[in-house]
């Protein structure tokens, strides 16, 4: 096994080094005298009144020029060779080989809420290789056991931002131990830290794109295992799949929609949905409203809005059928959603439609509110055609 | 965009700490080494030091009035249109963090024209609130600053010192909200490393205070962070403005926990306070009495029997909310019977009968020398029920 030596690491050795050979040279000058102080004060506001003046210069031009921008130029983003984590998630030992004192010294960091003494002990088992990895390990199933301290570490602010550190600075030695942890408590998913993984981790493994291959693997097959299991994390689930750029199969998302029966649980599928934005996702979201308008209410709300949003195939259709409807509950629901978003004022005349429909005034009410919120410009093409509006009680309401 | 922002929950705070620590990446101005000018004429000490020293007053007013000119121009409503910005507003508004990440390296490793144009890339977002909230709340976009403030340390605190410096004047900023948010959790875990830094973010609390205490609460958690007692005058401007009354009750509870000296300030508040901040002089007030109460023996009945109607009968109302002798019945029967609303009459009671007892039974006793019918006719009722329960006890 390897001990993780990041370059990064080296690098910042090496600002350090730079830094201490400095302040190593600086003391050995000869210490100004006061004349030669002045001199130098005076040469150094000389320079700066000129570096000032240039860039103020510099920053009138550029208003002045007021050119477009061009394009951003594409980036140049770090190469990185793919970091296999597999291995030792495989081969851990079972929890409990590290001497108590060892453990109980890091829990007494953490209970002392020493962010950066618990940091430096962890890089310290970070760089140790397999040993310091095993001590970590077991430090982790201790904080299991005692998930009020667990929360109590990612829950304050210095000690998050603290832990922070190690997983930004040793990449592969964080990896490999959020791994080897995934791995040895995959019987036990509910732990205090696996909450905090989940959060985490999508978002490190998104940032690293491609760099560890076996911990994303790991982690969507166990988000697709859980959601086939009935997991009701649904939107913590999803979320850390959309993350990682996986879709779990749609079969499986139309099944635990039509086995929804709480607002949470719809919430979380229909944001999945309206990720997906294709043309699955539109058949399931019309079938949803189609099968549930009058059971679902706040739901189907929300799955007509997530369509609204989408730019996927099929959508203008759906709406096209949900608002020319003799059901005036169901037009009523489509045309809310459909103008949720902003829209151009083209769109005005279907505006104007539903406001001369058989729809109640209350409705009506409330959209010509939604279009002050939302849609301004419709509002206003809306007021200077008002003479087009049949019904002198939303004539009057569209123009106060 | 912010549905991300729930899956962090727990860690909420971090990652906005984290944007904040991201956002407060400034540079301090680079302090060139002295070097003598070889051009300069020489001239005898004496004659030469007066006028060395009109030279460099004027050379720093000059370039004080510079800097201004440069920040301001930093801050006013065009926002930038070059390609720096450009391209950090691209990776903002397709949420890319690494991006994000490679763009703003390059800036933070830069010198200070890089800083300027992340500060200028910061201020733009701010003035598109719905940019600024996007940087510092999107969990990818966070992440990419977390990762630049983990790795670059010494330059993370140079562009803080930078954005510090070039943001004073814009006291109600967001940029500022996050240096607050920060910063003291960034030097607290580098304790040690950046006297400097530290110092100049006090000094900075220090203005803020007098001019105003804008996000005053961000203020007080990161004089709580850094462990740090501001001059008590600096916090008086707030306390003397009308305008600020919200945040005088913030004010009040700090001094309060400053000892002699900010007690000598809340007093010296309440005789000077005035008319138009009498709903303060009265907080200020239960402050005192609560001192009092807490072993200042004394203080208190300075102001109980205060020429001020108003001044007594506030501390005589937080006075009773501290358990009290028989000997102050007179005293609660008083402000029974002075001019306090029927809703006063009725606490005070309700505070006689849990912290003063004795009183409370006095009053019942003698509940006809009460002349507020309100207040009468509350005591009669307790007298009437303490009788039944009497009676059916015997």
């Amino acid at each position: 096994m390897r001990v993780e030596k990041p370059d990064r690491i080296r690098a910042l050795s090496a600002a350090g080094l730079l830094a201490l050979a400095l302040a190593a040279a600086f003391p050995a000058a000869p210490m100004p005298s006061a004349r030669a102080r002045g001199d130098g004060e005076l040469q150094r506001l000389k320079d700066r009144i000129r570096s000032l003046e240039e860039a103020i210069a510099a920053e009138q031009a550029k208003r002045a020029g007021a050119v477009s921008p061009s394009p951003p130029p594409a980036v140049e983003e770090e190469v990185r060779e793919s970091f296999h984590t597999s291995p030792w998630a495989q081969a851990e030992k079972p929890p409990g080989s590290t001497p108590k004192e060892t453990i109980d010294g890091l829990l007494a960091l953490a209970v002392k809420g020493d962010g950066s003494g618990l940091v430096a002990a962890i890089q310290k088992q970070l760089a140790a290789g397999d040993k310091g990895h095993e001590v970590l390990q077991d430090f982790l199933h201790a904080l299991d056991k005692d998930p009020s301290l667990a929360k109590r570490l990612v829950g304050r602010y210095d000690l998050a931002f603290a832990l922070l550190h190690p997983a930004m600075l040793q990449e592969e030695g964080w990896a490999r131990m959020a791994h080897s942890y995934l791995s040895a408590t995959r019987k036990t998913t509910r732990t205090v830290l696996r909450g905090y993984l989940y959060s985490f981790l999508p978002v490190f493994l998104e940032f690293h794109r491609g760099r560890f291959p076996d911990l994303e693997e790991a982690l969507t097959a166990e988000i697709l295992q859980l959601v086939q299991g009935g997991d009701k994390r649904l939107r913590l689930l999803f979320s850390a799949a959309e993350s990682l750029g996986y879709f779990l199969p749609i079969d499986l998302v139309e099944k635990r929609l039509a086995q929804a029966t709480d607002f949470q649980a719809h919430s979380a599928l229909l944001l999945h949905l309206g990720a997906r934005d294709d043309k699955d996702a539109v058949r399931v979201l019309k079938q949803f409203v189609s099968q549930n308008i009058r059971r679902y209410g706040g739901a189907v709300s929300q799955a007509l809005v997530t369509l609204a949003k989408m730019s996927a195939p099929g959508v203008e259709q759906v709406f096209r059928e949900l608002t020319w409807t003799k059901d005036a509950f169901t037009y009523s629901k489509a045309i809310r959603a459909y103008f949720a978003i902003p829209r151009h004022e083209g769109f005005a005349p279907e505006a104007r439609r539903y406001l001369n429909s058989r729809v109640g005034f209350p409705e009506k009410r409330l959209f010509i509110n939604q279009l002050r919120r939302v849609n301004p410009g419709i509002l206003d093409e809306l007021r200077q055609l008002a003479e087009q509006i049949t019904s002198d009680e939303v004539r009057e309401f569209l123009l106060k | 965009m912010h549905e991300r922002c729930d899956r962090f929950k727990t860690i909420g705070a971090i990652f906005t700490a984290a944007a904040l620590l991201a956002l407060t990446a400034g540079s301090c101005s680079r302090k060139t080494p002295p070097s003598a000018s070889p051009s300069q004429e020489e001239a005898s000490p004496a004659a030469k030091e007066p006028a060395e020293t009109a030279e460099l007053e004027q050379l720093r007013v000059r370039a004080a009035a510079l800097e201004a000119q440069l920040a301001s121009l930093a801050d006013k409503n065009t926002p930038p249109a070059d390609d720096a910005s450009a391209v950090l507003m691209g990776h903002l508004d397709n949420l890319n963090g690494p991006g994000m990440y490679t763009a703003m390296e390059k800036r933070l490793l830069g010198e200070e024209k890089d800083h300027r144009e992340l500060l200028q890339f910061f201020i733009a977002c701010d003035q598109e609130h719905e940019k600024i909230l996007t940087l510092t709340h999107d969990s990818r976009l966070v992440f990419a600053m977390l990762r630049l403030v983990a790795l670059y340390p010494g330059e993370t605190a140079a562009l803080c010192a930078y954005m510090i410096r070039n943001t004073r004047e814009q006291t109600g900023s967001f940029v500022r909200r996050e240096i607050y948010n920060f910063l003291p959790v960034f030097l607290n875990y580098h304790r040690g490393k950046y006297p400097e830094l530290r110092r100049l973010l006090k000094e900075d609390i220090v203005f803020q205070l007098q001019k105003g205490g804008d996000y005053l609460y961000k203020l007080m958690l990161a004089m709580r962070d850094l462990q740090f007692r501001p001059p008590v005058d600096s916090m008086l401007p707030i306390l003397y403005s009308e305008e600020k009354r919200s945040l005088h009750g913030a004010v009040l509870s700090h001094l309060a926990s400053r000892g002699d000296e900010g007690l000598q300030a809340i007093l010296k508040f309440v005789e000077e306070g005035g008319d138009g901040l009498q709903q303060s002089v009265s907080q200020a007030l239960k402050h005192i009495v609560d001192l009092d109460a807490a072993g200042r023996k004394g203080l208190a009945l300075r102001f109980v029997e205060h020429q001020e109607p108003a001044i007594r009968k506030a501390a005589t109302f937080y006075y009773f909310g501290h358990p009290r002798e028989p000997a102050d019945f007179e005293r609660a029967l008083g402000y029974l019977n002075s001019e306090v609303t029927v809703a006063q009459q009725t606490l005070i009671i309700g505070k006689l009968k849990r912290n003063s007892p004795a009183i409370y039974q006095q009053l019942i006793k003698e509940s006809g020398k009460v002349r507020a019918e309100k207040a009468k006719a509350i005591l009669e009722k307790a007298a009437a029920r303490a009788k039944k329960e009497a009676g059916n006890e015997g």
